[in-house]
């Protein structure tokens, strides 16, 4: 019998990127929800805010994964947690993993929302690869139900922005021409007016 | 929307942290159970992947598969013949650990 306690750090770095997995396709899922314009309006400013709270969320979880990952020597990133491919362990697969975390924190720095779903991408072929659990049934319904339903509004979203070209400038419009001047009461006309 | 849905951080963190225990919990059954695909119940028994015997093939396959095992020994069959030592099958089930 395996002690679970020999194996603790790598059973809670496993268990934060589970968790970073769900977070973050959440928060990718509710952006594209209100990107694509399917959220309902009254809800957008609920699901925009849950969006950016489970975001923070992610990258925190993210960093978690990858640091409790370091207290097991066997499957310890080393340098490869900051540098992609460095690692000793598996580099290809850890490697997409800290792209990803790489690309998802500087995407949350610089305001640039459109680099999420790449980085969401590589994490998903991270877990792909590189997941212990990734053959479990348990994790595989909630991990390919994420996946599907993200790549689904994905492709949603890039088909109406293909198909709906940004609007071209529109020239200035000629100068209008000066309101022709109301005729004169009347009383200005004099009598030869009738 | 109603309050019953705000996504506030007190909710957020709870979730999670919920979550994220049971998460190891799950993970621990599973280890103490031997059932983890990460950790096999013999992994610290079965013999170091350098000590075990290797199997019996051509030598350009043995430098292949295994390029830091020692030479081994002339005498492979098909090369002239010689002792050989006996087969050893490796176990099936090795110790096999992902990051995560």
């Amino acid at each position: 019998v395996t002690d679970p306690l020999a194996h603790v750090w790598w059973l809670a770095g496993r268990s934060a990127g589970i968790v970073a997995w769900l977070a973050l396709s959440a928060a990718v899922v509710l952006g594209l929800l209100l990107v694509t314009g399917l959220a309902p309006g009254r809800a957008r400013e609920m699901l925009g805010l849950a969006r950016d709270r489970l975001g923070v969320l992610a990258l925190g979880l993210l960093a978690a994964h990858g640091v409790l990952l370091l207290g097991e020597p066997r499957v310890s990133p080393g340098l490869g947690l900051v540098v992609p491919f460095a690692s000793g362990h598996d580099p290809l697969w850890t490697g997409l993993g800290t792209l990803a975390g790489i690309l998802l924190a500087v995407a949350a720095i610089a305001r640039a929302r459109q680099v999420v779903p790449v980085g969401w991408l590589l994490a998903a072929v991270h877990v792909i690869g590189g997941g212990t659990d990734a053959g479990s049934l348990w994790l595989q319904v909630p991990f390919y139900v994420t996946l599907v339903y993200g790549l689904a509004l994905l492709g949603w979203w890039a088909a109406t922005t293909v198909r709906e070209p940004p609007p071209e400038p529109v020239p200035p419009e000629p100068a209008a021409p000066e309101p022709a001047l109301a005729p004169a009461p009347l009383w200005l006309r004099g009598e030869g007016g009738r | 929307m109603s309050a019953r849905w705000d996504p506030s951080w007190r909710r957020l963190l709870a979730g999670t942290g919920l979550l994220f225990a049971l998460l190891v919990g799950l993970l621990a059954i599973r280890v103490h159970a031997g059932a983890d695909p990460g950790l096999r119940r013999d992994a610290t028994s079965a013999p170091a992947p350098q000590e075990r015997a290797l199997p019996q093939l051509p030598r350009h396959e043995r430098r292949r598969l295994y390029p830091g095992a020692p030479a081994p020994p002339y005498g492979m069959p098909g090369q002239g013949g010689g002792a050989l030592p006996p087969r050893v099958e490796p176990s099936p089930r090795l110790p096999d650990m992902r990051s995560s």
